[in-house]
């Protein structure tokens, strides 16, 4: 799964991938630039884990997901705040 | 009527014996009563109660020889200043049943309780400098087992790695690899010199099971240097530069990239570059305009 985000950059990769390895239990690879993070996620994620993982990007970095490309269906991401992100 | 006569010498010869008496009567009475003034009457009283005092028959009781060989084994007996005694515990079992003792060497001790378990009054100093109980060896262990529960955490691997001291260090009977297959080391001759290596694979392996990421950015630069983050670095990666008149200016891994100080490289308008060593951070600027950096490479 393929996640684009509009962040700020207040984290590296590195860091990025060590908390996403860590609370999530994927394998990733992360790119992060100037005024965009992406994260390609190698492995089944639940909804749960998703959502704690905009949580953090929000909190983290200032994110908002943009672009969520492969893998996923159209739907709400955010089920439980009526949904601000789709993929 | 019979009369019998005594012949006077006769008579003389007995009265003559009463000369032998030299003491009076009183006198050997006297003397028979000794210096206690004890009478028949009173020996026969003390007689009387020695012998109520004797229950048993004499020869019953231990005989000489008997009493001989038991001094002869108190007398291996020893004792110090303070009448302790002293002995030495040959090796072997030892039982004692007892309902709670101490072992002491009067400060120190060693307390058996009436369920066998056992205290230790006081640790040795080189133990501890302060009294220690069975709690304290418990909650030791105890923290000792919840360590090692541990096992197998990246924490304690950190733990582990941290704990090793700086300098030269042996790692001994240590096996590398998935636990089925072990790593290999190699003779190889690295820089003229011949030694052993360890031999490991790239993660391009990574590639075959379908764990490897394409990157393909294409990136605005402006006169303001910014930079990208990479991880895993990408494993190598063809930098291109879209326009056709300005330059590119590029730093690789530099480890401050927010302020950075590794030497720029150029990427001249029209051209690229290969890059081929672990990328984990780009720092680019243009020389004038907002050319167009595109970078393709794996993660």
């Amino acid at each position: 799964m393929r996640l684009v985000f509009e962040t700020k950059q207040t984290k590296t990769a590195d860091e990025v991938r060590e908390w996403i390895i860590s609370n999530l239990g994927v394998n990733c690879s992360v790119e992060v630039h100037p005024s965009n993070t992406i994260i390609n996620l190698q492995g089944d994620v639940e909804e749960l884990d998703l959502d704690k993982l905009y949580d953090w990007m929000k909190e983290e970095m200032d994110g908002r997901l943009i672009t969520p490309v492969g893998g996923g269906k159209e739907t709400k991401t955010k089920a439980s705040e009526g949904g601000w992100l789709r993929r | 009527m019979i009369f019998d006569s005594i012949d006077a010498k006769y008579f003389k010869q007995q009265l003559d014996k009463l000369s032998n008496l030299n003491i009076t009567l009183s006198q050997l009475r006297d003397d028979l009563r000794g210096t206690g003034n004890k009478t028949l009457t009173d020996l026969d009283t003390d007689l009387s109660n020695i012998y109520g005092q004797l229950d048993v028959a004499l020869s019953t009781r231990a005989s000489e020889s008997t009493l001989s060989g038991i001094k002869t084994q108190t007398d291996k007996l020893t004792f110090d200043g303070s009448n302790y005694l002293m002995v030495n515990v040959a090796a072997g079992s030892l039982t004692a049943t007892v309902d709670k003792t101490k072992i002491w060497d009067g400060t120190d001790y060693l307390e058996i309780n009436t369920d066998g378990s056992i205290n230790v009054g006081n640790f040795p100093s080189w133990f501890s400098s302060s009294t220690k109980t069975t709690d304290d060896l418990y909650n030791k262990l105890d923290a000792l087992d919840d360590a090692l529960s541990s096992v197998g955490t990246d924490s304690f691997r950190a733990v582990l790695v941290d704990a090793i001291p700086a300098g030269d260090n042996w790692i001994g009977r240590v096996k590398l690899g998935d636990g089925t297959n072990l790593a290999s080391i190699f003779a190889v001759t690295i820089g003229g010199s011949s030694g052993y290596g360890l031999a490991t694979a790239p993660d391009l392996v990574k590639m075959l099971s379908g764990g490897t990421n394409y990157v393909y950015d294409e990136i605005a630069t402006s006169t303001t240097e910014s930079y990208s983050t990479y991880s895993p670095a990408l494993k190598f990666a063809v930098l291109s530069n879209r326009d056709s008149t300005n330059d590119v200016l590029v730093r690789f891994n530099d480890p401050s990239p927010g302020s950075p100080s590794a030497t720029q490289i150029t990427i001249p308008a029209g051209t690229a570059k290969v890059i081929m060593f672990p990328l984990g951070t780009l720092n680019y600027v243009a020389s004038a305009g907002t050319p167009t950096l595109v970078v393709n490479g794996f993660q």
